[in-house]
């Protein structure tokens, strides 16, 4: 007699296969402040009460304060060391290397920081430069100005799946006029009011076509969707990275205005110590009444102020999706195929099996014990190592009858 | 754990690593080799048969049967396993009885720190099969599993196959004489551990002095499966 059943290495099988999961974003999470968390790691000292600020901020799928939130993706910002606008508004470099920048411009270093670290995690040199295309590029195609999202393990799993990427993205800034000024000057400041119009879906379809691979792994090109030839970005898939060329996603040169971080004793129009208003024409409020998102607010901005207008203002705010895609996980499986033939596990050890009074098998008929054979049902499947220690159970949904007459393979799937 | 959906015609398979399972893989050992399967019927209730008969009896098992999501311990997931036997004209199965005479049939041990010494009681069980019918030799228990709680409980002179969670599992030797009937029986000592007041306080039963354990006795060959109570004071 036996309870247990010795498996072959015919009986044990393994196979690799995926799973998707179509991850969607909606507008409001990334928009709203609750859902949206910064963080103060960056200070500065000196003039005023100074400027805090994150290095990049994180977009949850409910209110980041609860428990049950889950961090969706991060967002960053950063600038090519050598671009334009770095080399026009840089000072110079200091005895260390450090490169100096003038006052008018905040957390400058941080930004050309954030890009060298990417560039560093996915093209493998701090030094270089994303381009997009990836491949093939000209002068044009250069990334300076990067804008980087970067989702979560819990969201992009293995890996996000090649032509599954879209993201709907403002590319002009909030144009609602002024009431009766007559002038171009929105109503309210466009660096914090969510544009009305000019959505634009980019999207890394045709990827597939051209399976490239990079330093960190697969990459794609991110294109305009409504003209495949704009390339506006990259998508890496193993690191679960979209780098987008913010000189491509918005109307850089739009008129910027608003209120800003800054190193400021004093209270500047009223708006506060610590600020500085950018882009005021009409008002005479600003240093810079002329002010353009590209290059003055990224480089007169904190990480924050960038950041908290590319999310709250750039994606919209409403309840539809604002960014989607398919993820990948890949599944390795052991198949074990537990085989019992038609004389083994015919009977049970479960007590209701036999009668207490006399021992005899409730399952054959008293006086029909010459015409009747034992069955018995199974429920349940125990994979046992070779020190009878259970390392795997599973369980069927329904009782199988087995019997003489009957030969049962069970596949087992144990997925790792 | 809740139950499987069975409203479909297909068999699902639910399956699970348990504790030992995830143990062996973080040991990253090579410990974590499937060598062996049994199979096993903890929902059925076999009285459907005798009460519906064999036909209607069996649907009502397959159809009226709910079966748990797999249970990921693995001391209790796996109760009543499905046995072979060859010989496909059994009619009867054996049992195992306690043959020593207990109060209420429970045993009581005491602790040392009550008596001085930890108290033990000899209990022997045996196999049993009504009527003077033989038992088909595949049935005959020359090994019984004793499966005990390895915080308060040994057996005298031996020492546990394996201890996993505070259950200790021993493998005893049946005594050498097989009856006529090809039964036979096996002799043990249950001994009660040196435990320290504070460890029994954590254990005890809510307003009494008394820690209550189950022993099962499990026959090798015939699956048959005793559990009995021991009470600790």
């Amino acid at each position: 007699m036996a309870t247990f059943k010795e498996l072959s290495s015919a009986d044990i099988k393994t196979s690799k296969s995926f799973l998707n999961q179509l991850v969607d974003i909606i507008q409001e999470d990334i928009s709203g402040s609750t859902t949206r968390k910064t963080y103060q790691i960056f200070v500065t000292g000196g003039v005023g009460p100074g400027v805090t600020s994150s290095l990049f901020q994180t977009v949850f799928d409910q209110d980041f304060s609860l428990q049950t939130s889950n961090a969706v993706f991060d967002i960053a910002y950063g600038v090519f060391s050598g671009s334009t606008s770095v080399a026009s508004l840089s000072s110079g470099v200091d005895s260390a290397g450090k490169v100096l920048f003038p006052s008018t411009s905040l957390m400058m270093r941080e930004k050309i920081s954030n890009y060298r670290q990417f560039a560093q995690l996915l093209l493998g040199n701090a030094d270089s430069q994303f381009n997009s295309p990836y491949s093939n590029s000209g002068v044009a195609d250069k990334i300076d100005h990067g804008m980087f999202l970067c989702f979560k393990r819990l969201f992009a799993r293995d890996s996000i799946k090649r032509e599954s990427f879209a993201l709907k993205f403002y590319t002009t800034a909030s144009h609602q006029p002024q009431v009766g000024a007559g002038t171009a000057e929105t109503t309210k400041p466009n660096l914090s009011q969510t544009s009305e119009s000019g959505s634009t879906i980019f999207t890394d379809v045709g990827s597939s076509n051209n399976l490239e691979v990079s330093y960190a792994g697969d990459v794609g090109n991110i294109v305009d969707s409504s003209n495949t030839a704009d390339r506006v970005g990259l998508m890496f898939y193993q690191k679960g990275i979209a780098v987008l060329d913010l000189d491509k996603i918005m109307s850089g040169s739009e008129h910027v205005s608003g209120t800003i971080a800054a190193m400021n004793a004093n209270n500047p129009f009223g708006v506060g110590t610590g600020k500085s208003v950018i882009g005021s024409p009409s008002l005479g409020k600003s240093a810079n009444p002329n002010a353009k998102f590209i290059p003055d607010l990224v480089e007169s901005g904190s990480m924050d102020d960038i950041l908290n207008h590319l999310a709250s203002c750039r994606f919209s705010s409403g309840t539809n999706t604002a960014m989607t895609f398919q993820n990948l996980t890949n599944i390795n499986s052991t198949l074990i195929f537990c085989r019992a033939t038609a004389d083994e596990f015919n009977y049970s050890s479960n007590p209701t099996y036999t009668d207490s009074a006399d021992n005899r098998i409730r399952v054959i008929d008293k006086g029909q014990e010459s015409t009747q054979k034992a069955f018995s049902f199974l429920t349940t499947v125990g994979l046992y190592d070779a020190n009878d220690n259970l390392l795997a159970v599973a369980k069927l949904s329904r009782p199988v009858e087995k019997n003489n007459e009957k030969d049962i393979t069970i596949r087992v799937r144990l997925d790792f | 754990m809740g139950f499987l959906d069975n409203s479909t015609n297909n068999i699902i398979l639910d399956a699970v690593l348990t504790d030992l399972g995830r143990q062996a893989l973080a040991r990253n050992d090579g410990s974590f080799s499937i060598f062996k399967f049994a199979f096993s019927d903890e929902e059925v209730d076999y009285s459907h048969i005798v009460h519906f008969g064999r036909t209607i009896g069996k649907e009502k098992i397959e159809k009226n049967t709910p079966i748990l999501e797999a249970s990921t311990q693995a001391s209790t997931a796996q109760k009543y396993r499905l046995t072979t036997v060859n010989n496909d004209s059994l009619t009867v199965l054996p049992t195992i009885t306690l043959v020593t005479q207990l109060s209420s049939n429970i045993v009581s041990l005491s602790r040392s720190q009550l008596t001085g010494t930890p108290s033990s009681k000899a209990l022997t069980y045996e196999q049993s099969i009504a009527g003077s019918s033989v038992l088909d030799e595949s049935l005959t228990d020359f090994y019984y599993r004793v499966v005990v709680d390895n915080k308060f409980l040994t057996i005298n002179g031996m020492s546990p196959d394996s201890v996993q969670n505070d259950i200790a599992v021993y493998t005893i030797e049946a005594n050498s004489n097989v009856t006529s009937q090809n039964l036979t029986s096996v002799t043990f000592t249950l001994v009660a551990k040196d435990v320290s007041d504070s460890v029994f306080s954590s254990y005890k039963q809510s307003g009494a002095n008394i820690v209550e354990k189950v022993m099962t006795v499990t026959g090798m060959s015939s699956g048959a499966e005793v559990v009995t109570t021991i009470q600790i004071v």
